[in-house]
Parts: structure tokens; C-alpha cells; sequence
């Protein structure tokens, strides 16, 4: 069922074996099997929990005594539930704080306030040594492979290190397994990064995520500076990958047509806020917050006559600043709604923050707006 | 120089902007890059000609040469000429060259931070553009500059004139920038990736404005870029290029529901679409793209190629037309790729 290894740069038929042999050696058992009991335990508990999630940067002056004189509201409250084996994607602009809550959610930056628990561990109570074992069930790819490989390091280097810092041991056999398991060959593993392609660096980013058996993986944007022809691979990977090892994604996009592929959830963020979540394909064919409605629309689908008859909802201007976000609904100031709606309606969105309300004949479908109605809008 | 010569005399009027043959090769260490290897194009008024490709397939190199930015040495042009109206740009003199440059073709950038100049105020830097080309006072092109900074959309503009760069976001930024490019009222507008760094809701303001402006000024737009959503939104015709080369040319409608190029049917494969519920699994393009030091013999697409047979090996296929049309495509298997796409619209 497998065949991340159409690639050219892989090894096809090993490709499961290599998989088993990896998650055997790592001696962990929950990950092979995926009987009936393992399935009721998912459905009732959430593999990671994010509650309330608040991340304020502050915003300091003074060239000797700093003050603070005002909080980047980069996050405001975020709450997610990501069920196990599932990919919840997080999508919005630039600066609705996706990346920011992926990394507080991790704790790579520290959260102002709220709780997360992944698989049952509240990873936000945890002191400094009992954080960096959680770490092992924790991981993340970043966009840039780039820049998040040491250009100094071995591909052997990178991939051993992970192990060091986590006190195991590291056989020639693991890493020519993991290698394997990303569709790479095990000759790669004592060249450097810049020998590497684009697509081959993002998946050594993804062996080296995936290398301690985590049991969620954040994936930052990881096709984003890929090439199209390339981008199918990575994705096609991960979902293997998924399959295979049970693994849980947060997935952060900003490509709405990757997300509709990969996700399970979509929540959708704007402002530091999420103000729509659900499931995919009710999110995208039944999309209920005028945010979301824009945003679909505003994406070109690969499909000539399709694009004459959509219509495209443009919003006016750009995001505002988080530091000071417009009172009550945040998106009002560029909702094309609002400006349809009576003076009394629009003093509502003004003066009181909408709360993420259940949307009527949806399973677990919230948008956070006074006025939400249904508008189709991936097709005419 | 400008001869009436390289004017088309068989009475057919020679299209607004044309490119025929053009090479541009690097020399480097490890080899010649062919960046761009014998590619050949047209656009007319108000029409948008879409170029494809893969970062390194030669798309922004063969607009950027005809705008002059491409240094030579290291690069050299074995051949190639540029036919604006039908007078060919590369055999006017270099002054010539610049007065067209800027004021009959215009260029926007993907980056439009790195294309303004950060210690200018914007005003300036269009006043600049407009003063290049015209012989009128700072006044009056400072108030040119005011209008098209209006014209392209920029809330407050008499604010906005005396700031700088880094005042603006990233739309207004790229806005500023169409400003400048429109300051003479060109006809070509080269856009090379305008949209790629831009959030899309700003990339739907960003490509209305370029559809009314072109729609007002009858402007001919070569749209440069990855983004196959936006070619087939925006594109009259399309080029698809692949390893310095074009591989297939035709209508947006020819390209996307009948591709005859192995090339673009893996590309049109392998896409995922916001509008179909989730496909079982996309269909990646094995390999990587080639680079251009080493392009392989014969058909540079082969080695990843699904229909590939010891056919594609001997040349590089030529651009041939598909049933006479103006549809054309470089691939020995144009017609197993037809088939194969039929049978995937058909699933």
C-alpha cells in the first residue's frame, strides 16, 4: 500500500519492510498494532488537548530601563483536539499566529497562559529534564530545509545527534533504516546537506523527526518551498509515514489545496484566534465564517473553466496589527459581510467578541461569527 | 539600425512582443548552464501569455534578458533575437534599448522588497521611473506618481508618497511596484512571480488590480510563475517549460484539459485540488528536475518520464503542432499522453 518510493531516489519493495524493522527496533509496540481495542481508546481520547492557548510578545522600549509598552497578541486563546492517527491542519495568513501556536504547543517558545496534554501528560507543568524525554514523543519539521540543517553536519551527524541527546543508542543499522524508511539510500548518510535537493533535505528533516517513534509530529509549512512536481512526494510520504507508524499531525499550511489532501480537521486562524473549525470536507463545502468563505475563494483551482464561473470574494486591505487588533470581531474591519449588515448588526460585531459557535446540522463544526451562514464558494 | 528590414512584410501585423530562438548560456565551473536553450514566443495586446515552469526550468532568465538584466559575461546569447512591433531590440543601439526599457516594456518582481530601493521614499522612486522616460518637471511627476499610487489602489495616498519601503506590507509594497512599472504606460508588463510571496487573499487583490489595468490599458501581461492555479485563472495562452526549454505551448484550455506533453500531464497528475474531496493519493513526478549543467540526452524529461521508450533518446523532440493548431508539444508519446489523460478524466 505503500509507494513513497516512486521518488527515483528511492528503493520501492524495501520500503515496508524497512518500516517494521525501524518501529521494531525502537521496541515500541503500540505503533505496529491497530486492533479494534486501539481504535475505541481513540475514539474517546484525544492524542494531544490545547486549551486556551495565549502567547503575548511583549513590546518593549527604553534604551536602559525596558518597558513594556504594549503585548503582540501573536495567540489569544486557542483550543484544539487532535484525535490519535488524525492530521488536524491550522491554516491562515501570515501573522494570524499558526506557526506561533504549533511552537507554544511544543514549548519551543514558551506559552503565556493555557494547558496542553499530549496523551495524557500536560506538557506544560513539566520542569526543564522531564520536558526535553516528552520531547521524544514530540516532534517538528520545519518549512526551510535549508536553513534547519546544520551545513556543518553529516546527514549521519544530524540523525545520530537526536539519539545522543536522548541517551540511546545508535546502531549503523538505524540510520540506514531510517534513511530507508524517508526513501533515501543509506549511501546518502555521510554526504552533507548542500549535496542534497530540496525534496531530499526535507526528508532527512523528516527522518530526523520521526527517528525517536514520536507519537505527534507538527509539520510547519513542509511542502511550502517545494516544487510542484516534488511537493506530491513529500506529501505522499508523510501520509505513508502516517499509516505506518500511527503517527498524529498538526499540520501548518497556508495552501489550502494541500490541506484539503492531507487533513483530517481544518482549524482556521485569524488574528490569533481560531474562528472556524471542522471537518474537511465540511469545511470546505459547507465553509460558514465569512474569513473562511474569502479565503477559499481566493484560491485558484488548476481548472480554466471552473476559475470563469467562481466568483472571488476580495477582501479589502491587509491583516491588521496584532499588537492592536480591532475591538469586539476581529476580522471585521475586511469583513465583506460587514458591510451588508444594518447598523445595529454591525455596532454587535463591534462592541462584543464572537465566541465559536456550534454551526446548525454539523458534527463538531464551530465558526465564531454573529451572522455565520452557509456560502459555497470552491465552486460557482 | 532599425532598418525597415525587421519589419514583417508578408501582411500579417507582427505580434507586440516576440522572442524567436533566444539562448542564454552561463559559463561555469562545472559546465555550460543552459538556462535557456532555443525558446521562441509571442504575445499580443491585451492578452496574457502565461509562462510554467519549475524553479531552474529558464522562465525568469528569458524575460530578464529581454529586459537587459541578464550580465553578460558569464552569460552569453549564442542567439536569439526580440522583436517589439516587429523591430528587433537586440540591434538598436544600448540608448535605444533603455528608452524602451521601462516605458514600452515593464517589469514587476516577486520580491518587492528586494526590487525598492529602501532608502527612498516610494513617491520618489516612481517620480524617478516617470522622469527617466519624460521631460517634465519634479512636480509634475511627483503628482503622476500620486495618481498612480491612487490608481493601483493605495488607501491615502498623499500619506503613503513620502514614506518608505518599509512602511508599507507586502501587497502595498507589490502595488507600489505596479505603480512604478505602469508610470509610463507601457504595453508589455513582464510579471515575474508577482504573487508568490503574498497571502492569497492579497494575491486575488493583487491579480484583480493587474486584470483591470490591462483591461483599461489594453497591456499585454507575460505572467512568469509556478503556480498552476493562478495560469489557469488568469492565462489566455501557456508555455510550459522544462530544462531551459518549452515543452508545450497552447490555449489555457488546451493545456489543461488536453495536455499532450508527458511533462505537463505529470504536472497536471500531480496536483492536489481544493475542490475535489480527498483523492486516494497523488500521483508525484518521480526524480528531480535535471540540472541545467547536464541536461540529459535526447528528450531532457526522459528519466522521470512514465511513457518513456529508447524513441525519446536520439534528439530533442521538436515543437510540433497537434492537429495542425496552434497547440504544440515536444514529446515522441504526444499521443499516449492523450490517451492516459483521457483515461484519468475519465476516473
Amino acid at each position: 500500500m505503500t509507494q513513497a518510493s516512486e521518488q527515483g531516489e528511492t528503493q520501492a519493495s524495501e520500503q515496508d519492510d524497512a518500516v517494521v524493522a525501524h518501529a521494531a527496533e525502537q521496541g515500541d509496540a503500540q505503533v505496529a498494532e491497530q486492533d479494534d481495542a486501539d481504535a475505541a481508546e481513540a475514539a474517546d481520547q484525544p492524542m494531544l488537548q490545547v486549551h486556551n492557548l495565549v502567547k503575548h510578545f511583549p513590546i518593549r522600549s527604553g534604551v536602559f530601563f525596558k518597558r513594556t509598552i504594549g503585548q503582540v497578541k501573536a495567540v489569544d486563546g486557542v483550543s484544539l483536539d487532535v484525535f490519535r492517527g488524525q492530521t488536524v491542519a491550522l491554516v491562515g495568513e501570515s501573522g494570524c499566529g499558526k506557526s506561533t501556536t504549533a511552537r507554544a504547543i511544543l514549548r519551543l517558545i514558551e506559552p503565556t497562559a493555557g494547558r496542553t496534554v499530549l496523551d495524557g501528560v500536560d506538557i506544560t507543568a513539566l520542569g526543564k529534564e522531564n520536558l526535553r524525554r516528552a520531547r521524544r514523543d514530540m516532534q517538528i519539521v520545519f518549512q526551510d530545509p535549508y536553513a534547519s540543517l546544520n551545513p556543518r553536519m553529516t546527514i549521519r551527524q544530524i540523525l545520530s545527534e537526536k539519539y545522543r541527546l536522548l541517551g540511546q543508542e545508535v546502531t549503523r543499522k538505524t540510520i540506514s533504516d531510517l534513511l530507508d524508511t524517508v526513501g533515501l539510500a543509506e549511501e546518502y548518510a555521510d554526504r552533507y546537506p548542500h549535496e542534497f535537493s530540496g525534496g531530499q533535505r526535507q526528508r532527512v528533516g523528516i527522518a530526523r523527526a520521526i527517528a525517536m517513534n514520536p507519537k505527534f509530529i507538527v509539520l510547519d509549512e513542509p511542502v511550502s518551498a517545494l516544487d510542484v512536481s516534488i511537493q506530491a512526494q513529500i506529501v505522499n510520504l508523510l501520509e505513508d509515514l502516517q499509516d505506518e507508524l500511527g503517527l498524529t499531525y498538526l499540520f501548518i499550511a497556508h495552501d489550502l489545496s494541500v490541506v484539503r489532501h492531507i487533513a483530517d480537521r481544518v482549524a482556521v486562524m485569524y488574528l490569533g484566534n481560531v474562528v472556524e473549525i471542522a471537518d474537511r470536507d465540511d469545511l470546505f463545502d459547507r465553509p460558514y465564517h465569512p474569513y473562511t468563505q474569502a479565503l477559499i475563494s481566493a484560491v485558484p483551482i488548476p481548472d480554466p473553466k471552473l476559475e470563469r464561473q467562481r466568483e472571488r470574494i476580495v477582501l479589502r486591505g491587509d491583516v491588521p496589527n496584532p499588537a492592536n487588533p480591532p475591538s469586539g470581531c476581529r476580522f471585521r474591519t475586511r469583513c465583506w459581510k460587514f458591510e451588508q449588515l444594518a447598523e445595529s448588526d454591525q455596532r454587535r460585531c463591534i462592541e462584543e467578541p464572537p465566541p465559536l459557535y456550534d454551526v446548525a446540522g454539523g458534527q463538531g463544526h464551530q465558526a465564531s461569527c454573529h451572522f455565520a451562514s452557509l456560502r459555497e464558494v470552491v465552486r460557482a | 539600425m532599425t532598418g525597415p528590414a525587421d519589419i514583417d512584410l508578408d501582411g500579417t501585423p507582427a505580434p507586440l512582443l516576440e522572442v524567436r530562438d533566444l539562448r542564454v548560456h552561463f559559463k561555469t565551473d562545472y559546465g555550460v548552464v543552459k538556462a535557456v536553450d532555443g525558446v521562441s514566443w509571442y504575445v499580443n495586446e491585451g492578452e496574457t501569455l502565461a509562462i510554467v515552469g519549475e524553479s531552474g526550468s529558464g522562465k525568469s532568465v528569458s524575460a530578464m534578458t529581454i529586459l537587459g538584466l541578464v550580465p553578460s559575461p558569464p552569460a552569453t546569447f549564442p542567439s536569439g533575437d526580440v522583436f517589439l512591433r516587429g523591430r528587433s531590440l537586440l540591434k538598436m543601439s544600448e540608448k535605444q534599448q533603455r528608452k524602451l526599457r521601462g516605458s514600452q516594456i515593464s517589469m514587476i518582481f516577486q520580491d518587492p522588497l528586494t526590487a525598492l530601493n529602501p532608502v527612498f521614499r516610494v513617491g520618489d522612486q516612481i517620480a524617478e521611473m516617470v522622469r527617466t522616460h519624460q521631460d517634465v518637471s519634479k512636480h509634475v511627476a511627483k503628482k503622476r506618481a500620486l495618481d498612480l499610487l491612487g490608481e493601483v489602489g493605495i488607501p491615502n495616498p498623499a500619506v503613503r508618497i513620502n514614506q518608505y519601503p518599509h512602511e508599507f506590507s507586502g501587497g502595498m509594497r507589490q502595488r507600489a511596484m505596479i505603480a512604478m512599472a505602469l508610470a509610463n504606460d507601457p504595453n508589455v508588463l513582464l510579471a515575474d512571480e508577482p504573487t508568490t510571496a503574498l497571502d492569497v487573499t492579497v494575491q486575488a487583490q493583487i491579480m484583480a488590480l493587474l486584470e483591470k489595468l490591462q483591461e483599461d490599458r489594453n497591456t499585454a501581461i507575460v505572467l512568469i510563475t509556478h503556480d498552476l492555479g493562478v495560469v489557469a485563472s488568469y492565462a489566455d495562452r501557456i508555455n510550459v517549460m522544462y530544462a531551459g526549454r518549452i515543452v508545450e505551448t497552447g490555449t489555457s484550455d488546451e493545456i489543461f484539459y488536453s495536455p499532450r506533453h508527458a511533462y505537463t500531464f505529470g504536472l497536471l497528475s500531480s496536483l492536489p485540488r481544493m475542490d475535489q474531496s480527498r483523492q486516494a493519493r497523488l500521483q508525484p513526478i518521480k526524480g528531480i528536475p535535471p540540472s541545467l549543467a547536464k541536461v540529459p540526452q535526447g528528450c531532457p524529461f526522459h528519466p522521470r518520464c512514465v511513457f518513456a521508450t529508447d524513441a525519446c533518446l536520439p534528439q530533442v523532440p521538436p515543437l510540433e503542432s497537434v492537429d495542425g493548431t496552434d497547440h504544440r508539444a515536444a514529446c515522441v508519446h504526444s499521443d499516449q499522453v492523450a490517451m492516459a489523460h483521457e483515461e484519468r478524466v475519465a476516473q
